[in-house]
């Protein structure tokens, strides 16, 4: 049974020399700042992504504290993440194509995320991930193909129902015709009320509750379910407000608290949607064996869970429910969203004796590393400094 | 090792033992007792994997929390409510319901005149049915009332995209706009052309669109590809060969090529008027195309079957336009058809009294010495009358005003009126010299035409060279009848006509008319020549005097390039017929001009015509015959006019030849069947061959067509005599005798 590498385990002096390498990746995503901005000021004319800026603060925010307190530890499939994002950005700067570099950009926190694999949940990075896959989305053209067809799928079912309320209108690429006035629909369920929204609300909530990897995927499904009805919702009544009412929905003030009415009820719905989930997933309670060769339960699932490997129950199915399934209890209090422990006996996450011997020689290559990490930050300061005059050159053009 | 198994077993032994009392509750049970090592498992025979797996369920199963249930609810009803909403939604809003809705509310919108409902509803039944694009016509329509062309072009959009398909129907509207208001789209000739294409290239053989662009290759002069566009179209559509047969006309095509169009133009309407036989636009197609197939006959028979069927306006108009084109046709063939044409154009001012053509063609007939009874033009004079006094009233319609009175025989009120244009248009200064002298005022006309001439002179002498001011000196000579003046004027220019052919073809007809007007002077004929007056002879001194006035002219007539029907020709002509027919000095000279003149070939017709003419009008029937019998074969036996007359002097002459004349008579019928004067001359020969009641049916016909002519009544009394019904006779009888009271009462008058 391989056993988790204590904090303290880590020496002193490697860990100040790594500080070296600490700040080689945040340099290099700070190199490429300016290309998540260019691709956020380009989503911001998108209703159903306009809201993202906001979200991504937030978003970043949360993720920098979850990881930013554990230590990192660099493998090769790291640094080929790495490589990988210089390779989309020389391709984004070819094609002048911010989303591209926003791809790389992902790749390289991906690894930054990976790298911090031994303190932090699996399910912790999957959520980075999918959180990061929802920031990014898909290519321009293939996103706003899926948009296109979002909003007429949308469009379609509330005409339908406004039509059978009595409601003479008809939609176009103008938004919603009614004899007085024409209203651009897109926005009574855009901006905070989007699905995207709601889909990043999901991944935070999942994040922050430590649901599994299943969970996480169960509630994405329901979120999208839920921000179809929402966005009927929104498009329906928005469109009978403003013919009873005249007050506009779609824009200005009245606009932001309507979106954001409704973004509480989305929400309101994934929490309920979770506990439904939950109830299908919560942990198993493990079983002691009785004399009689029955089980019984040893206790609370969360004690089980914590006490991995004194509690094992040795039911394979039960502890395979327990690993990819069931949650993890929080560990979030409710002044700070920082972990208020970390527990390196997590089970999913506790490093394998490949992991160990990995560490010891890690230990053992000091030496080199502290040659090798000087030259590497020379090296990511230049390119660093390279692609940002790259960066301003092509978008200075192409926004010229 | 085994010492420390054993110890561990046993302490493993007694955890169970304490957890099984801790499970029982410290009670007894069938557990009690039981050995901890034996296997004692529920599922004994299944192996570790499904044993493991059904315990995993069963403790899945039992340690479900299912207050997590509860939350749920909200939830639940969210999503019941939206699936309800949505089927609702989808089952009572289905495309043929939309329809339906929006049609009613669009008739609700257009009865209110409620224009952001009607926009509303017209969009919405064009998203439900875009391939019908009457809705963006009509939205399109509605924006235009609006005076928002840019948006009625929006509307119809992706229905005239030049490259991509799109309407038919919608890029005609626009064309329409286009053209009837050619600002209103800013569309250019080559964005016009593109529509049209694109039109013929989705609606092959499309009328209007072929129409269209043949009608604006043709507004560019690009005669070829107008003609290739209609022919086009006339492969699909044969009716559209009649618009192929005017172009042709209009280009000077080859007769066999005129003449088969005009054949494809007959059948193509006729095929259609089978269908719609009561549609006035292809009633009036078909009659066009029958006239230019050489067949006018038909075309008035059908003109008139409709317009006795429907009594509609349209009709009329057609009706009165195919009687003034006959008549017009008529009069060019012989001026012996003038009591013919005058009938004919009476009934088209009747039919359509605003039709100018046929009133001014009425004026030309009346200098033939025509009848025309006033009280027949009496509506249109008074809806003429009411177009000169309004506000936005021509030149036109007053001098119109003034024709029709001039018609009537109202010379005063004629020459008041056109006094008040004369400061703006001095042109008609010997008109109303003319219509003074008509009205009893000559020495007001000549001291007005006086007055003009010192004034025209003043001007002359500061501008010898202006042709303007030498033409308006001639015309106001002519008025003072001044003839020799006007020839010394213009001799000059006009020494040599033959070497003068650029010159202004109106000073030209000046120069023609003076030099007839000179010879009425030198043959005492000036004055006697206003009606038609035969007994009126030139006096010739000698032979000599008699070929210097012959040399005058045979000048005239070549003023006007021996074009035939010219005034001045057939003035001319009628001088020299009249030099023959006084046997004269000159009586030989003047027949050798003439023969010489009819072997040019322009004036052939004309010159037997006249001959003839003033042979019957003498009574000399057999130098009539002569004369008519080289007409007829001129015209080869297709002019009814010249068939008719030869009838008439065949009947008359002694000794009658009545048989020879009823076959004339016949043919002239056949030719132009229902005339009034064609059917008399047959009830004459009738009466001739002693077949009284086959004359009483000629006459009785004729008088139904024209009741006022005293000796188509004379006959009938004869008729009805020969068949012993003696009141009737006396009766026409007294007809008769009164016409003839009224038309001396005229004569005295004038």
């Amino acid at each position: 049974m391989s056993q988790a590498v204590p904090v303290d385990a880590v020496p002193v002096d490697i860990e100040s020399k790594n500080k070296h390498r600490s700040v080689l990746l945040p340099l290099l995503l700070l190199a490429q700042l300016p290309s998540i901005v260019w691709f956020t000021l380009q989503s911001t004319a998108n209703p159903l992504v306009s809201s993202f800026p906001f979200a991504l603060v937030i978003v970043g925010w949360i993720t920098v504290r979850h990881f930013i307190q554990a230590r990192e530890r660099w493998k090769f499939e790291h640094l080929l993440l790495v490589f990988f994002n210089i390779l989309f950005f020389v391709g984004a700067m070819f094609r002048g194509s911010a989303w591209l570099a926003c791809v790389g950009v992902s790749f390289s926190i991906i690894a930054w995320a990976l790298s911090r694999r031994d303190w932090i949940p699996l399910r912790t990075v999957a959520a980075v991930a999918v959180l990061l896959a929802l920031m990014v989305r898909l290519p321009p053209y293939v996103q706003s193909a899926v948009d296109q067809s979002w909003h007429s799928t949308i469009a379609s079912q509330s005409s339908a129902i406004l039509h059978a309320a009595g409601f003479l209108h008809f939609v176009d690429v103008e938004g919603v015709h009614l004899a007085e006035q024409v209203v651009d629909d897109r926005y009574f369920r855009g901006g905070a009320a989007s699905p995207w929204v709601l889909l990043l609300t999901c991944t935070g909530l999942v994040m922050f509750l430590r649901r599994s990897i299943t969970h996480h995927f169960l509630l994405l499904a329901g979120t999208l379910g839920i921000g179809l009805m929402t966005s009927v919702g929104a498009t329906v009544f928005g469109i009978m407000m403003v013919h009873w009412t005249g007050i506009d929905f779609s824009s200005g003030t009245a606009g932001v608290f309507w979106r954001l009415d409704w973004l509480i009820a989305g929400v309101a719905m994934i929490w309920c949607v979770d506990h439904i989930v939950l109830l299908l997933c919560a942990p198993i309670p493990l079983m002691g064996e009785t004399v009689t060769g029955r089980k019984v339960p040893l206790g609370g699932a969360d004690e089980i869970i914590r006490d991995s490997e004194e509690c094992k129950s040795g039911n394979s199915f039960t502890d395979a429910w327990n690993r990819w399934v069931a949650p993890l209890p929080p560990v979030y209090q409710v002044s700070s969203l920082a972990p208020a422990e970390v527990k390196l006996s997590e089970r999913e996450d506790s490093p394998t004796e490949n992991d160990a011997a990995s560490t010891q020689d890690f230990v053992s290559r000091t030496e080199l590393e502290q040659v090798r990490s000087a030259g590497l930050l020379g090296l990511t300061s230049v390119v660093s400094a390279l692609m940002l005059i790259v960066q301003f050159v092509q978008y200075f053009r192409v926004g010229g | 090792m085994d010492e420390d198994q054993d110890s561990r077993g046993r302490e493993v032994n007694r955890v169970r033992r304490r957890r099984v009392r801790e499970f029982t509750g410290g009670q007894n049970s069938f557990l009690d007792g039981v050995q901890p090592f034996t296997q004692l498992s529920p599922l004994p025979n299944l192996d570790k994997s499904r044993r493991d797996a059904a315990e995993a369920a069963v403790n899945w199963f039992y340690s479900r929390d299912l207050s997590l249930f509860y939350p749920s609810a909200p939830l639940l009803l969210a999503v019941t409510l939206f699936f309800l909403a949505s089927g609702w939604g989808e089952t009572n809003s289905d495309p043929s319901t939309r329809l339906a809705d929006f049609k009613d509310a669009l008739q609700l919108a257009i009865q209110s005149e409620d224009h952001e409902q009607q926009h509303l509803c017209l969009s919405a039944l064009g998203q439900i049915e875009p391939s019908n694009s009457s809705y963006a016509i009509q939205e399109a329509d509605l924006y235009l009332t609006e005076n928002r062309p840019t948006k009625a072009l929006q509307v119809l959009g992706r229905y005239v995209d030049p490259v991509r398909s799109g309407s038919p129907d919608a890029r005609l509207w626009l064309l329409r706009q286009t053209l009837n208001n050619k600002d209103v789209f800013g569309l250019t000739r080559e964005d016009v052309l593109t529509q049209l294409h694109a039109v013929l290239r989705e609606s092959r053989g499309n009328r209007e669109a072929a129409r269209t662009l043949a009608r604006v290759y043709m507004m560019t002069r690009e005669w070829q590809l107008a003609e290739c566009a209609l022919q086009d179209a006339a492969n699909h559509s044969p009716d559209l060969n009649l618009n192929l047969l005017k172009l042709q006309i209009v280009l000077e095509r080859p007769e066999e090529i005129r003449s088969e169009t005009a054949r494809l133009a007959v059948a193509g309407l006729e095929a259609l008027i089978a269908e719609q036989p009561h549609k006035q636009d292809v009633i009036t197609r078909l009659a066009e195309a029958y006239y230019l197939n050489g067949d006018p006959q038909a075309a008035r028979d059908l003109l008139n079957r409709s317009y006795q069927r429907d009594n509609d306006e349209t009709l009329a108009r057609s009706l009165s336009r195919m009687e003034t084109m006959i008549a017009e046709d008529l009069i060019k063939k012989s001026a012996a058809f003038c009591d013919v044409v005058c009938s004919g154009l009476l009934r088209a001012i009747e039919l359509n009294p605003r039709n100018l053509r046929a009133i001014k063609a009425l004026l030309d007939v009346s200098r033939m010495n025509c009848v025309i009874p006033p009280d027949r033009l009496s509506e249109s004079l008074e809806f003429y009358r009411q177009r000169a006094i309004a506000s936005d009233a021509t030149e036109q319609d007053v001098i119109t005003v003034v024709w029709l009175h001039d018609l009537r025989g109202e010379y005063e009120e004629a020459a008041d009126l056109l006094q008040k244009q004369l400061e703006t248009s001095p042109q008609f200064l010997r008109y109303n010299t003319e219509l003074l002298i008509k009205a009893g005022s000559g020495g007001k006309a000549s001291l007005l035409a006086e007055s003009e001439l010192a004034k025209i002179r003043r001007k002359q002498g500061e501008n010898p060279g202006d042709i303007r001011l030498k033409r308006q000196l001639a015309e106001i000579l002519l008025s003072l009848e001044r003839p020799s003046e006007v020839i010394e004027l213009l001799a000059e220019d006009f020494s040599n006509v033959e070497m003068a052919p650029t010159a202004d073809t109106a000073v030209l007809a000046l120069y023609g008319e003076a030099l007839v007007e000179y010879f009425d002077q030198q043959t005492e004929l000036s004055g006697l020549i206003l009606q038609r007056n035969v007994a009126a002879m030139p006096k010739v001194s000698d032979r000599l005097h008699g070929r210097r006035l012959i040399r005058l002219l045979t000048t005239a007539i070549s003023t006007v390039k021996g074009e035939a029907r010219n005034p001045i020709a057939m003035e001319s002509i009628d001088r020299l017929v009249r030099l023959v027919m006084s046997r004269s000095p000159a009586a030989d000279d003047a027949m050798r001009t003439l023969n010489s003149l009819r072997a040019e070939g322009s004036c052939s017709l004309d010159i037997l015509n006249t001959l003839s003419a003033f042979a019957l009008d003498l009574k000399r029937y057999d130098e009539a015959v002569s004369w008519l019998e080289i007409a007829s074969h001129t015209a080869r036996n297709s002019n009814p006019g010249i068939l008719n007359n030869l009838a008439i002097a065949l009947v008359r002459s002694q000794p009658a030849k009545p048989v020879k004349a009823l076959e004339y008579a016949n043919e002239a019928i056949r030719l132009m069947p229902d005339h009034a004067d064609l059917l008399s001359t047959r009830g004459e020969i009738y009466i001739a061959l002693s077949d009284w009641k086959k004359a009483e049916a000629d006459l009785r016909k004729s008088l139904a067509l024209r009741s006022d002519r005293s000796k188509v009544h004379r006959m009938m009394a004869d008729a009805l005599r020969g068949q012993g019904e003696l009141d009737q006779a006396r009766h026409h009888q007294n007809q008769a005798l009164k016409l003839e009271r009224g038309i001396a009462g005229q004569q005295a008058a004038l």
